[in-house]
């Protein structure tokens, strides 16, 4: 799965959650997310931990909505509304049913998200979008610099609480007297940083040498038709 | 101290004339009809008083400004060639540069990755990974090769940042104080590292304070003034010692001749202990960093807390004013004030009067305002800031910024004060007003403890000094 184009394997599984979202099929639904999961879980170097961390929200929002749904449904009394898409009962036709629609595709955009992010490289990504899907140099590289400067905003932010709390200032962790040193020295980072990729012969436009490249291969072809062809097939065959 | 020999042609690698730069129009120049000739295989020291213009002029040098901000009249040439006809990655092949602050100098997250990076950039034809490796391995860096940037120390990311530009190919390399941050071992590898390429016919020109490391090396030193031939202020390294007084008129660093009436304060005999430490454990990341340090400040002392980058003087300032974990007994004799190293995180308000008031309305809630208004003058005449009361903090100079700081925390009375590296970036006489200040709340009784890489200031004016070294408070000199 980490030798997948992460650009197309984005794009494939943007489609799938595109595909997912017309339809409210409770099984495909779950086979989905349970297919993610399995495949993220015996990906090499995940970390399950962090994995278990992440499904945890999805879970929450899934289990929540369950219980909205089961609870609170309208037991199809509405009338004007379609009650039946790809031959499925839709949203209103009874309580368990709107529950597991609603939870198994919480459920199934999470485990696509989860997959994607935790056997995907953020710098490959990046790369993958400037030389297969045409991103101007400028914004790649000033995405990757954004992005590494996160730790160091994590630090500034620690910083300022700091320095208001010596000088014995209440302030939220939002608060615009946390804010506006951080933004100013973020202003100054951005124009810093700038000079120095350019003082580092930055230029857009120009002729530039390739050292990170980023392959599209026939496996990426496969993903990007398999999957949604599953879903698509699916989707007919119930 | 003119700058003898007639260079030729061919052998100028960078000059400007008649150069004039203000950052807005209408705003007083920074500079006007200024003119410099630096030639090939040269290093030049540009020295002046902080906030004269000398950033701004290597800024403007390396192609940067007026791109960035202001406007600039008169010429630039590149080896006989406007500066302004050059793209950047045409001109990065001859000109880079290296600035202060090491961390917002990158956009990757690797070491190799920022040198590839470069090599990308002035589309490289030969192989990649090899000229990378061949370039780390020149600044000492191979084995480091991928690592994340943001685990090396300022030193190491300097060289990377030399490294980078090496990469480009460049002959003339300027340097906008690139020992601002980094400790004394970290300047003398850099300092060493930057000799080696000079003799190899690296251009070099450099903006700094202090001349110490760029000795044995140097071919000049300019003396910034805003019009005119900086040529005619070049100081040859034989010149210096007839050159002295010339420095200490214009306030900056000739050697450390500034210290010699300092002393540490007067402690009485029954002092009681300002800060009172035993077995601390501190911590950094949630993780244990300097382990079972004990240690007493008397009040009315000066300490000086020393030690390598990222060897846990700033986190133990932290843990003192109350900001930063740690495990153990540690009591304090009364409220600490805190001046960070960066003092523009602490910047609150958007005028400097407001900076003060703000600490003194939290220091003395029921004082009337307008009694406050005539203390907050009083103390920002005595600080040299009563007129910029209306600007904006961010709009001062380097020093001036450090003063309101460390105005900001003594408005509040504390009789604690923790600062982080009151010296840096700046030239003797900043340093010597800033110290000044401190020594007169000194004998008032303030206690203060500072972290610093300024050993020779540490040495005089400290009563005691505290190395952290390996996690460990290792000594304690008397």
């Amino acid at each position: 799965m980490k030798s997948l184009n992460p650009g197309y394997k984005l794009l494939s599984l943007m489609i799938a959650s595109l595909l997912l979202s017309v339809t409210f099929h409770v099984r495909l639904n779950l086979l989905i997310s349970a297919l993610c999961l399995i495949v993220t879980f015996c990906t090499p170097g995940v970390n399950r931990k962090r994995l278990a961390l992440g499904l945890f929200p999805f879970f929450l929002a899934a289990f929540g909505m369950f219980t909205a749904g089961f609870c609170f449904g309208t037991k199809g009394e509405t009338t004007g509304v379609e009650l039946s898409l790809f031959g499925q009962d839709t949203l209103y036709a009874g309580n368990l049913t709107t529950a597991m629609q609603l939870s198994s595709r919480i459920l199934a955009y999470g485990s696509l998200g989860i997959l994607y992010a935790f056997t995907s490289d953020a710098f490959e990504l990046v790369m993958s979008l400037m030389q297969q899907f045409h991103l101007p140099p400028k914004f790649a590289y000033g995405i990757l610099a954004a992005y590494h400067f996160f730790p160091v905003v994590r630090e500034e932010h620690a910083v300022v609480g700091a320095a208001l709390k010596v000088r014995g200032v209440r302030a939220g962790p939002l608060s615009a007297k946390r804010l506006l040193p951080m933004l100013v020295q973020a202003m100054e980072r951005s124009e810093s940083l700038a000079m120095a990729m350019e003082s580092r012969g930055f230029q857009e436009n120009e002729p530039r040498a390739l050292a990170f490249q980023v392959k599209l291969r026939l496996r990426d072809f496969l993903f990007l038709f398999g999957v949604n062809g599953m879903i698509v097939g699916g989707l007919f065959l119930s | 101290m003119s700058w003898g020999g007639a260079m030729k042609l061919k052998e100028i690698q960078l000059s400007c004339k008649n150069l004039s730069f203000s950052y807005g129009k209408g705003q007083e120049p920074v500079f006007s009809g200024l003119s410099l000739t630096v030639g090939k295989g040269e290093a030049v020291l540009l020295m002046g008083p902080s906030g004269c213009g000398k950033s701004t002029l290597a800024y403007c040098l390396a192609g940067l400004y007026p791109e960035y901000a202001g406007e600039l009249e008169g010429e630039i040439f590149l080896e006989g060639e406007a500066l302004s006809s050059y793209g950047p990655a045409r001109r990065a092949k001859t000109v880079s540069i290296l600035f202060q602050n090491p961390d917002n100098q990158f956009c990757m997250e690797r070491v190799e990755h920022e040198v590839l990076f470069a090599l990308e950039n002035i589309n490289y034809q030969g192989d990649m990974r090899a000229r990378t490796e061949k370039l780390l391995e020149q600044v000492g860096l191979a084995a480091w090769a991928s690592y994340p940037i943001r685990t090396l120390s300022g030193g190491m990311k300097q060289k990377l940042a030399l490294a980078t530009a090496l990469a480009t190919g460049a002959r003339l390399l300027i340097l906008d104080e690139p020992f601002a941050n980094l400790d004394p071992g970290s300047c003398a590898a850099l300092a060493d590292l930057l000799g080696r390429m000079n003799r190899q016919g690296l251009t070099l020109l450099v903006v700094d304070h202090r001349f110490d490391w760029w000795k044995p090396f140097l071919s000049r030193i300019l003396l910034f003034q805003n019009t005119g031939s900086l040529n005619e202020t070049a100081i040859s390294r034989e010149e210096l010692k007839e050159n002295r007084e010339e420095f200490v008129s214009r306030g900056l660093f000739y050697d450390d001749g500034w210290l010699a009436d300092k002393h540490p304060p007067e402690i009485l005999p029954d002092a009681k202990p300002m800060v009172w430490a035993e077995g601390i454990t501190l911590f950094h990341d949630r993780k244990p960093f300097l382990e079972d340090i004990s240690f007493e400040i008397p009040k009315g002392s000066v300490t000086a807390l020393v030690g390598s980058c990222g060897s846990g003087k700033t986190t133990l300032l932290h843990a003192i004013a109350g900001v930063g974990r740690f495990r153990g007994r540690l009591m304090l004799g009364g409220k600490a004030g805190l001046v960070f190293q960066n003092p523009r995180f602490q910047f609150l308000r958007l005028s400097v009067e407001e900076e003060i008031l703000l600490t003194l309305r939290t220091a003395k809630p029921k004082e009337l305002e307008e009694k406050r208004k005539e203390r907050a003058d009083a103390l920002l005449l005595e600080f040299g800031l009563l007129e910029w009361k209306k600007q904006s903090p961010y709009a001062l100079s380097q020093g001036q910024q450090r003063r309101l700081a460390l105005l900001a925390m003594l408005a509040g009375d504390c009789p604690l004060m923790l600062l982080d590296e009151p010296t840096y970036a700046q030239d003797e006489r900043s340093t010597r007003f800033i110290w000044e200040l401190l020594e007169r709340r000194v004998s008032q009784g303030l206690t203060v403890v500072m972290a610093t890489h300024d050993l020779a200031l540490a040495r005089a004016c400290s009563n005691q000094v505290l190395l952290l070294e390996d996690g460990k408070l290792k000594k304690e000199l008397l």
